[in-house]
Protein backbone atom coordinates (compact mmCIF):
# COMPACT_ATOMS: atom_id res chain seq x y z
CA UNK A 1 0.00 0.00 0.00
CA UNK A 2 1.20 3.70 -0.86
CA UNK A 3 1.68 5.68 1.59
CA UNK A 4 2.18 9.41 1.46
CA UNK A 5 3.72 12.29 3.70
CA UNK A 6 2.63 15.63 3.99
CA UNK A 7 4.22 17.60 6.50
CA UNK A 8 4.48 21.29 7.58
CA UNK A 9 8.04 23.64 8.85
CA UNK A 10 7.99 26.63 10.67
CA UNK A 11 11.70 27.00 9.73
CA UNK A 12 13.06 28.39 13.69
CA UNK A 13 16.06 26.98 15.85
CA UNK A 14 13.57 25.06 17.61
CA UNK A 15 13.55 21.53 19.02
CA UNK A 16 10.25 20.78 17.13
CA UNK A 17 11.65 21.47 13.80
CA UNK A 18 14.00 19.24 14.20
CA UNK A 19 11.50 16.24 15.29
CA UNK A 20 9.62 16.84 11.95
CA UNK A 21 13.03 16.48 9.85
CA UNK A 22 14.08 13.27 12.18
CA UNK A 23 11.08 11.27 12.17
CA UNK A 24 10.99 11.93 8.29
CA UNK A 25 14.76 10.44 8.02
CA UNK A 26 13.89 7.67 10.36
CA UNK A 27 11.13 6.48 8.77
CA UNK A 28 11.75 7.49 4.98
CA UNK A 29 11.84 3.70 4.18
CA UNK A 30 7.70 3.76 5.49
CA UNK A 31 7.05 6.93 3.51
CA UNK A 32 7.39 4.94 -0.21
CA UNK A 33 4.47 7.44 -1.65
CA UNK A 34 4.77 11.13 -2.39
CA UNK A 35 6.24 13.20 -0.13
CA UNK A 36 5.31 17.13 0.37
CA UNK A 37 6.68 19.30 2.30
CA UNK A 38 5.72 23.16 2.97
CA UNK A 39 8.33 25.16 4.92
CA UNK A 40 7.92 29.02 6.22
CA UNK A 41 11.33 30.90 5.70
CA UNK A 42 12.08 32.76 8.81
CA UNK A 43 14.43 35.50 7.64
CA UNK A 44 16.97 35.72 11.19
CA UNK A 45 17.10 32.27 10.67
CA UNK A 46 17.31 31.61 7.02
CA UNK A 47 20.57 29.09 7.98
CA UNK A 48 17.85 26.57 9.29
CA UNK A 49 15.57 26.88 6.89
CA UNK A 50 18.61 25.98 4.09
CA UNK A 51 19.52 23.02 6.38
CA UNK A 52 16.22 21.64 6.67
CA UNK A 53 15.45 22.32 2.53
CA UNK A 54 18.86 20.42 1.87
CA UNK A 55 17.78 17.50 4.65
CA UNK A 56 14.26 17.07 3.45
CA UNK A 57 15.01 17.19 -0.45
CA UNK A 58 17.75 14.09 0.32
CA UNK A 59 14.76 12.46 1.71
CA UNK A 60 12.99 12.65 -1.50
CA UNK A 61 10.93 15.48 -0.56
CA UNK A 62 9.15 17.88 -2.53
CA UNK A 63 9.62 21.26 -1.16
CA UNK A 64 7.69 24.15 -0.92
CA UNK A 65 8.29 27.50 0.26
CA UNK A 66 5.51 29.28 1.86
CA UNK A 67 4.49 33.00 3.58
CA UNK A 68 2.76 32.20 7.13
CA UNK A 69 -1.06 34.11 6.86
CA UNK A 70 -3.86 34.02 8.60
CA UNK A 71 -5.15 30.37 7.99
CA UNK A 72 -2.00 28.85 9.07
CA UNK A 73 -1.36 24.98 8.83
CA UNK A 74 -4.72 25.03 7.48
CA UNK A 75 -4.23 26.87 4.28
CA UNK A 76 -0.70 25.45 3.76
CA UNK A 77 -2.63 21.90 3.21
CA UNK A 78 -5.29 23.09 1.64
CA UNK A 79 -4.56 24.76 -0.75
CA UNK A 80 -0.89 24.00 -1.41
CA UNK A 81 0.27 20.31 -0.44
CA UNK A 82 -3.09 18.36 -1.07
CA UNK A 83 -3.78 19.74 -4.31
CA UNK A 84 0.14 18.71 -5.52
CA UNK A 85 -0.67 15.36 -3.86
CA UNK A 86 -3.94 14.94 -5.69
CA UNK A 87 -2.62 15.53 -8.79
CA UNK A 88 0.24 13.08 -8.21
CA UNK A 89 -1.87 10.03 -6.77
CA UNK A 90 -5.81 8.60 -6.29
CA UNK A 91 -4.78 5.81 -3.78
CA UNK A 92 -3.45 5.08 -0.85
CA UNK A 93 -2.97 6.74 2.63
CA UNK A 94 -1.56 10.11 3.97
CA UNK A 95 0.30 10.68 7.28
CA UNK A 96 0.08 14.08 8.22
CA UNK A 97 2.25 16.15 10.63
CA UNK A 98 3.65 19.37 11.35
CA UNK A 99 6.23 20.92 13.53
CA UNK A 100 4.31 22.11 16.69
CA UNK A 101 5.15 24.29 19.72
CA UNK A 102 7.31 27.07 17.90
CA UNK A 103 5.70 29.65 19.51
CA UNK A 104 6.46 28.37 22.92
CA UNK A 105 10.20 27.99 24.24
CA UNK A 106 11.04 24.94 25.18
CA UNK A 107 11.86 25.70 28.82
CA UNK A 108 8.39 27.23 29.35
CA UNK A 109 5.39 25.48 30.63
CA UNK A 110 3.74 25.48 27.33
CA UNK A 111 7.18 24.06 25.67
CA UNK A 112 7.25 21.06 27.63
CA UNK A 113 3.70 20.27 27.38
CA UNK A 114 3.74 20.84 23.56
CA UNK A 115 6.90 18.54 22.98
CA UNK A 116 5.53 15.67 25.24
CA UNK A 117 2.49 16.00 23.63
CA UNK A 118 4.03 15.52 20.08
CA UNK A 119 6.28 12.98 21.52
CA UNK A 120 3.24 11.14 22.48
CA UNK A 121 1.70 11.34 18.90
CA UNK A 122 4.93 10.30 16.92
CA UNK A 123 5.12 7.34 19.25
CA UNK A 124 1.61 6.02 18.68
CA UNK A 125 1.41 6.91 14.75
CA UNK A 126 5.00 5.85 13.76
CA UNK A 127 6.63 4.25 16.40
CA UNK A 128 3.74 1.63 16.63
CA UNK A 129 2.43 2.04 12.86
CA UNK A 130 2.89 -1.70 12.32
CA UNK A 131 0.02 -2.01 15.07
CA UNK A 132 -2.77 0.08 12.60
CA UNK A 133 -5.04 -2.30 10.82
CA UNK A 134 -4.78 -0.15 7.75
CA UNK A 135 -6.29 -3.08 4.87
CA UNK A 136 -9.03 -2.79 7.04
CA UNK A 137 -12.18 -0.75 5.33
CA UNK A 138 -13.87 -0.17 8.15
CA UNK A 139 -12.00 2.51 9.16
CA UNK A 140 -10.97 5.85 7.49
CA UNK A 141 -8.81 7.56 9.37
CA UNK A 142 -5.37 6.21 11.78
CA UNK A 143 -3.72 8.45 14.78
CA UNK A 144 -4.02 8.58 18.91
CA UNK A 145 -5.61 10.36 21.69
CA UNK A 146 -9.38 10.82 20.23
CA UNK A 147 -10.79 13.04 22.91
CA UNK A 148 -14.54 13.92 23.60
CA UNK A 149 -14.53 16.89 25.75
CA UNK A 150 -17.20 19.70 25.52
CA UNK A 151 -15.48 22.63 25.83
CA UNK A 152 -11.86 22.33 24.59
CA UNK A 153 -13.05 19.91 21.31
CA UNK A 154 -15.02 22.15 19.55
CA UNK A 155 -13.20 24.67 17.39
CA UNK A 156 -11.28 21.44 16.59
CA UNK A 157 -14.31 19.21 15.27
CA UNK A 158 -16.66 21.56 13.35
CA UNK A 159 -18.58 18.23 13.74
CA UNK A 160 -18.25 14.68 15.13
CA UNK A 161 -16.52 15.37 18.73
CA UNK A 162 -12.98 13.69 18.20
CA UNK A 163 -10.10 14.41 16.47
CA UNK A 164 -6.22 13.18 16.75
CA UNK A 165 -4.69 15.70 19.25
CA UNK A 166 -2.07 17.47 17.25
CA UNK A 167 -2.66 16.75 14.24
CA UNK A 168 -0.80 13.63 13.52
CA UNK A 169 -2.87 11.09 11.72
CA UNK A 170 -3.26 8.36 8.86
CA UNK A 171 -6.23 9.48 6.64
CA UNK A 172 -6.99 7.78 3.30
CA UNK A 173 -6.99 9.25 -0.30
CA UNK A 174 -9.76 8.15 -1.76
CA UNK A 175 -11.70 10.09 1.23
CA UNK A 176 -9.83 13.30 0.63
CA UNK A 177 -10.72 13.31 -3.69
CA UNK A 178 -13.60 15.03 -5.13
CA UNK A 179 -14.87 16.15 -1.54
CA UNK A 180 -15.08 20.31 -0.82
CA UNK A 181 -13.09 21.80 2.07
CA UNK A 182 -13.30 25.29 3.08
CA UNK A 183 -10.20 25.91 5.65
CA UNK A 184 -11.36 29.53 5.92
CA UNK A 185 -13.98 28.38 7.84
CA UNK A 186 -11.63 27.78 11.07
CA UNK A 187 -8.22 28.29 11.72
CA UNK A 188 -8.65 24.46 12.89
CA UNK A 189 -9.80 23.39 9.75
CA UNK A 190 -6.96 21.00 9.79
CA UNK A 191 -7.37 19.62 13.60
CA UNK A 192 -10.60 19.03 12.08
CA UNK A 193 -10.15 16.95 9.25
CA UNK A 194 -10.16 13.17 10.26
CA UNK A 195 -13.87 14.62 11.35
CA UNK A 196 -14.71 15.82 8.38
CA UNK A 197 -14.10 12.98 6.76
CA UNK A 198 -15.17 10.37 8.86
CA UNK A 199 -17.53 9.52 11.62
CA UNK A 200 -16.16 8.68 15.32
CA UNK A 201 -16.44 4.52 14.86
CA UNK A 202 -14.71 4.77 11.58
CA UNK A 203 -11.36 5.99 13.10
CA UNK A 204 -9.68 3.89 14.42
CA UNK A 205 -7.27 4.34 17.68
CA UNK A 206 -4.35 3.67 18.83
CA UNK A 207 -2.85 5.18 22.74
CA UNK A 208 -4.26 7.06 24.96
CA UNK A 209 -7.99 8.46 24.97
CA UNK A 210 -8.12 11.97 26.57
CA UNK A 211 -11.36 11.84 27.12
CA UNK A 212 -10.99 14.67 30.09
CA UNK A 213 -8.21 17.00 28.69
CA UNK A 214 -8.78 20.59 30.02
CA UNK A 215 -6.08 21.73 27.93
CA UNK A 216 -3.37 20.03 25.69
CA UNK A 217 -1.00 22.74 27.41
CA UNK A 218 -0.77 21.47 30.53
CA UNK A 219 2.23 19.51 30.83
CA UNK A 220 1.23 17.29 33.98
CA UNK A 221 -1.89 15.78 32.18
CA UNK A 222 0.45 14.58 29.79
CA UNK A 223 2.92 13.19 32.00
CA UNK A 224 -0.08 11.20 34.05
CA UNK A 225 -1.65 10.08 31.17
CA UNK A 226 1.41 8.78 30.00
CA UNK A 227 2.71 7.32 32.80
CA UNK A 228 -0.80 5.61 32.74
CA UNK A 229 -0.61 4.13 29.21
CA UNK A 230 2.92 3.34 29.76
CA UNK A 231 4.25 5.90 27.31
CA UNK A 232 8.66 5.99 27.07
CA UNK A 233 8.28 9.55 28.77
CA UNK A 234 12.06 10.39 28.08
CA UNK A 235 12.37 11.28 24.05
CA UNK A 236 14.81 9.80 21.97
CA UNK A 237 14.40 12.61 19.02
CA UNK A 238 15.99 15.66 20.92
CA UNK B 1 32.55 41.04 54.40
CA UNK B 2 30.98 43.55 56.60
CA UNK B 3 27.32 44.40 56.82
CA UNK B 4 27.36 47.65 54.95
CA UNK B 5 29.26 46.33 51.83
CA UNK B 6 26.85 43.23 51.83
CA UNK B 7 23.68 45.21 52.01
CA UNK B 8 24.68 47.39 49.18
CA UNK B 9 25.78 44.30 47.05
CA UNK B 10 22.36 42.37 47.68
CA UNK B 11 21.18 45.91 46.47
CA UNK B 12 22.43 46.51 43.24
CA UNK B 13 21.87 42.02 42.97
CA UNK B 14 18.07 43.10 43.10
CA UNK B 15 18.28 45.56 40.42
CA UNK B 16 20.05 43.52 38.21
CA UNK B 17 18.49 39.93 38.95
CA UNK B 18 14.46 40.26 38.46
CA UNK B 19 14.30 36.57 39.90
CA UNK B 20 16.29 37.52 42.99
CA UNK B 21 14.28 40.73 43.23
CA UNK B 22 11.40 38.44 43.33
CA UNK B 23 13.03 36.03 45.67
CA UNK B 24 14.22 38.89 48.32
CA UNK B 25 10.37 40.30 47.92
CA UNK B 26 8.71 36.67 49.47
CA UNK B 27 11.05 36.72 51.94
CA UNK B 28 10.04 40.73 53.05
CA UNK B 29 6.43 39.26 52.53
CA UNK B 30 6.65 36.36 55.24
CA UNK B 31 7.55 39.15 57.92
CA UNK B 32 11.05 39.39 58.01
CA UNK B 33 12.72 42.88 58.16
CA UNK B 34 15.06 44.51 55.48
CA UNK B 35 18.12 43.39 58.44
CA UNK B 36 16.76 40.20 58.27
CA UNK B 37 16.59 40.05 54.47
CA UNK B 38 20.31 41.41 53.69
CA UNK B 39 21.66 38.88 56.62
CA UNK B 40 19.33 36.31 55.38
CA UNK B 41 20.98 36.23 51.80
CA UNK B 42 24.44 35.36 50.74
CA UNK B 43 26.74 36.00 47.60
CA UNK B 44 26.48 32.46 46.69
CA UNK B 45 22.90 33.03 46.26
CA UNK B 46 23.13 36.33 44.17
CA UNK B 47 25.47 34.09 42.28
CA UNK B 48 22.98 31.65 41.63
CA UNK B 49 20.43 33.85 40.46
CA UNK B 50 22.98 35.64 37.60
CA UNK B 51 21.60 32.27 35.39
CA UNK B 52 17.95 31.93 37.01
CA UNK B 53 17.58 35.55 35.79
CA UNK B 54 19.08 35.07 32.33
CA UNK B 55 16.70 32.47 31.48
CA UNK B 56 13.54 34.59 32.72
CA UNK B 57 14.74 36.88 30.80
CA UNK B 58 15.15 34.95 27.58
CA UNK B 59 11.73 33.12 28.38
CA UNK B 60 10.30 37.05 28.70
CA UNK B 61 11.97 38.02 25.51
CA UNK B 62 10.79 35.17 23.93
CA UNK B 63 6.64 35.05 24.77
CA UNK B 64 6.56 38.94 24.24
CA UNK B 65 8.33 38.09 20.40
CA UNK B 66 5.92 35.17 20.01
CA UNK B 67 2.52 36.56 21.30
CA UNK B 68 2.57 39.10 18.35
CA UNK B 69 4.34 37.29 14.90
CA UNK B 70 4.85 33.92 14.00
CA UNK B 71 7.07 35.22 11.13
CA UNK B 72 10.16 35.82 12.48
CA UNK B 73 12.80 35.13 16.10
CA UNK B 74 16.09 37.36 16.44
CA UNK B 75 15.84 35.38 19.73
CA UNK B 76 18.12 32.28 18.85
CA UNK B 77 18.47 29.62 21.49
CA UNK B 78 21.12 28.65 22.90
CA UNK B 79 20.36 25.77 25.19
CA UNK B 80 18.25 24.40 22.67
CA UNK B 81 19.34 24.79 19.19
CA UNK B 82 19.13 22.47 17.16
CA UNK B 83 21.75 23.94 14.40
CA UNK B 84 24.21 21.21 15.30
CA UNK B 85 22.00 17.76 15.32
CA UNK B 86 20.32 19.45 11.47
CA UNK B 87 24.03 19.50 10.38
CA UNK B 88 24.88 16.09 11.88
CA UNK B 89 21.61 14.50 9.79
CA UNK B 90 22.51 16.33 7.08
CA UNK B 91 26.00 14.70 6.70
CA UNK B 92 24.63 11.65 7.45
CA UNK B 93 21.98 11.77 4.43
CA UNK B 94 24.84 13.03 2.22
Amino acid sequence: MLKHHICHIHCLDHPSVFKVVSYASKYRALFNGVKIATLVKVTPEADIYDRVYSILTKLGYEVITVQNYSLREAGHFFNVSLPLLLEKTSEGLLYYSHSKGTLYHPDSEDGKATSLWTDVLYHYTLDQVSKFPFEDKRYKTFGSCIIKSKNFLKPFTLGEEYSYLGTFFWIRIEDLKNKEFTPEASVFYLEALPGLVSKVTQAYNLGPIFYKLESPYKLESWQKKGIEYGFPIKNDVN
Amino acid sequence: MDFQSKMMLIEIARRQYITFENEFREYLATGNSFNGAYNHFTLDDIEAHKEKSDLYNQLLAWEIKHASTRDSSPIRLTTHSIVKNLEKLDGELS
